[in-house]
């Protein structure tokens, strides 16, 4: 039996972080909700984050940009990426900076759902 | 041109001058010629008078010397007379003797006529009549003793005797006279005729001196000739050197003309090739512009849908969990759901492919075991039924491509020939072929590698190949007919090309052609 996790959503479409986040609860896991890469970086904060999904491009700060700082508070942080198109410059350098994948957009459900159950294993 | 002006001005005044003085030479010399004939002639002439001369006064002088003895002979005749028996032998002696003296002495006269001059003629008459006299007086004297003699007149015979000396005394004075003067006449005439050859010897000189000057003249004039044509010669040397020089130079600059002309018509070339690069340079610049814009513009709505399309299959996914094995009998719908999901996915997908702009990010790997590991991925999304086979002879080639990007073209083609061999997949009755194929082969040819799609679906009708590389020109109810303009984009952004070649009813060959060796700084 997986563990329950705290999962951090980051997505500045509401619409996607909240379905997402529905999605992961319906499962049984913790979910956070930001909805920009500030937010998300004082969420990290404030919480226990066990892995966290992370939009691109967003207002105030981009999901990259987030991310790194995050990656230089909390270098074990796990973090996967979602985006709408592929945002080459700014994947490589998450890429390179720890992120552990990348989901293009629409997200394959059955790919995060199975990415979510091994990071609970 | 001034060189020749130079040589016809000196051939029409220095040439006739040495043509009158050579006439006036040639005349001077012919004339001293003739003078030569002449004097020579004149010398010889003298010579043969002297000679005849000489030779009539030889005979004068031998006819007076014959007669003189002859007359010596009569005083023999005479002196026996007065003891011979034969009187009239010794008279017929005597008259004889007489007789041919006077013959010798009267043909002088006629031998000598024309040699002596008139004053001299009349003296030498009076001497021969001297000289005749006394023959005459001897004849007489002799006859009258010969007769004393035949008369027996002893007496008076020797009293003529005594009187015979003085009568021979005075015709040898007679004789000896004519001898004299005939000698020194002689003496006279080859006086004159050795004054004569000596005026002909100063002539001589003359003429000598005349052919000396004539050789003389000749010889400078020559000399002044041979100077002139010399210089001449140089001058029409220098000035042929100077023609030669002008024609090579002419030469030289008809050439550096020819070369400046071809350095004008490369330039000609140079400038309408850039111009023709620039007008491309722009096209590509306006092409570029509008690529970039419409990727930008494309990655807008990409986001843009990809975020509520996210949101929507999300929430069906959590509807259909919420009332799956209610019996409600909506599989159908949310399945409907999902596929237009994933078609509006696919659309955005391609409209992304074709309008990226962004440089490549190349790296050089081994392209077939890259295809490999791509082909068994990427078939597996294909409907079941088209196999994927491939043969792959690259052998560990490295070659340069952007992997990104390089499998957007592979997903492409196999979508396309997939959808050409079986359509969407759904339905068995549309597809071209009972065992769809697609099969894929890499090789390598001249400086670049060919990787070939070939499929056994229907293949292209010509019209249709002839548009099939334009953006959003399609066959398909579902497409966006920007699959192949997206392949071909990607080839380019490489460096390479795409080729498709089809025989209508007998399958299609794509083949993206890559280069060995990194495009430099390869943007859209």
């Amino acid at each position: 039996m997986s563990r329950s996790l705290n999962i951090l959503v980051v997505d500045d479409d509401a619409g996607n972080a909240d379905s997402l986040a529905e999605l992961f609860a319906s499962e049984n896991h913790r979910v956070i909700v930001a909805y920009d890469g500030q937010q998300a970086i004082e969420a990290f904060s404030l919480n226990k984050v066990d892995v966290g999904f992370f939009d691109v491009m967003m207002p105030n700060k981009n999901g990259v940009d987030s991310f790194m700082e995050i990656k230089a508070k909390h270098p074990s942080a796990r973090i996967y990426f979602m985006t709408g198109y592929s945002a080459d410059d700014l994947l490589d350098r998450a890429v390179k900076g720890g992120a552990l994948g990348v989901f293009s957009k629409p997200v394959d459900l059955m790919r995060i759902l199975e990415t979510v159950e091994r990071e609970a294993a | 041109m001034a060189a020749r002006a130079d040589t016809m001005s000196n051939k029409s005044q220095g040439w006739p001058r040495i043509h009158f003085v050579y006439f006036a030479l040639a005349t001077l010399d012919v004339l001293a010629i003739i003078a030569g004939l002449l004097l020579s002639h004149r010398v010889i002439t003298s010579y043969e008078l002297g000679l005849e001369r000489t030779a009539q006064f030889e005979r004068g002088v031998n006819l007076l010397r014959n007669a003189s003895d002859l007359l010596a002979e009569t005083q023999t005749d005479v002196a026996a007379a007065l003891y011979s028996v034969n009187v009239s032998f010794e008279r017929s002696s005597f008259l004889g003797k007489i007789n041919d003296a006077r013959g010798f002495v009267e043909r002088v006269p006629g031998e000598l006529s024309d040699l002596l001059p008139e004053k001299a003629g009349a003296r030498f008459s009076g001497l021969l009549l001297k000289a005749q006299k006394s023959i005459d007086a001897v004849e007489k004297n002799g006859m009258m003793i010969f007769s004393r003699v035949e008369g027996a007149e002893p007496h008076e015979a020797a009293m003529a005797m005594r009187q015979t000396s003085s009568r021979y005394v005075s015709l040898r004075y007679a004789m000896r006279d004519l001898n004299q003067y005939l000698v020194i006449n002689l003496a006279g005439l080859r006086q004159a005729d050795h004054a004569a050859l000596d005026s002909l010897r100063t002539y001589e000189y003359l003429l000598g001196g005349l052919v000396v000057f004539i050789i003389l003249c000749v010889v400078a004039y020559g000399h002044y000739v041979g100077a002139l044509m010399k210089r001449k010669f140089t001058e029409l040397q220098l000035a042929l050197g100077r023609s030669e020089a002008a024609e090579k130079e002419a030469t030289s600059s008809a050439a550096s003309l020819r070369d400046i002309n071809d350095e004008i018509v490369r330039l000609n070339n140079d400038l309408s090739r850039n111009m023709k690069a620039l007008g491309d340079a722009q096209e590509e610049l306006v092409r570029k512009g509008r690529m970039e814009q419409l990727g930008q513009l494309t990655a807008t709505i990409a986001h843009e849908l990809r975020n509520p399309l996210g949101t929507v299959r999300t929430s069906a996914f959590l509807l259909e969990r919420r009332i799956s094995g209610k019996g409600l009998g909506v599989e159908t719908q949310f399945e409907r759901i999902n596929k237009g999901i994933v078609r509006c996915d696919n659309i955005i997908t391609q409209l992304l492919d074709f309008s990226r702009t962004r440089q490549l990010n190349c790296q050089s790997g081994d392209l077939d075991s890259w295809l490999e590991q791509v082909l068994e991925e990427e078939s597996k999304k294909l409907p079941a039924v088209v196999t994927v086979s491939c043969d792959l002879g690259l052998g560990g080639l490295m070659v340069p491509f952007d992997p990104s990007r390089l499998q957007r073209a592979i997903v492409n083609l196999l979508n396309n020939a997939s959808e050409a061999l079986v359509g969407q997949g759904d339905d068995p009755a549309k597809f071209a072929t009972a065992t769809p194929e697609i099969h894929v082969a890499t090789r390598i040819s001249g400086n670049g590698v060919g990787i070939d799609f070939m499929d056994n679906g229907p293949g292209i009708a010509a019209d249709i190949l002839q548009h099939i590389r334009e953006p959003l020109f399609t066959t398909k109810s579902f497409g966006t007919g920007l699959g192949v303009p997206a392949i071909e984009q990607i080839a380019h952004q490489h460096g390479g090309r795409l080729d498709i070649s089809s025989t209508e009813g007998r399958g299609a060959t794509f083949t993206v052609w890559l280069p060995m060796t990194a495009k430099a700084g390869v943007a859209a």
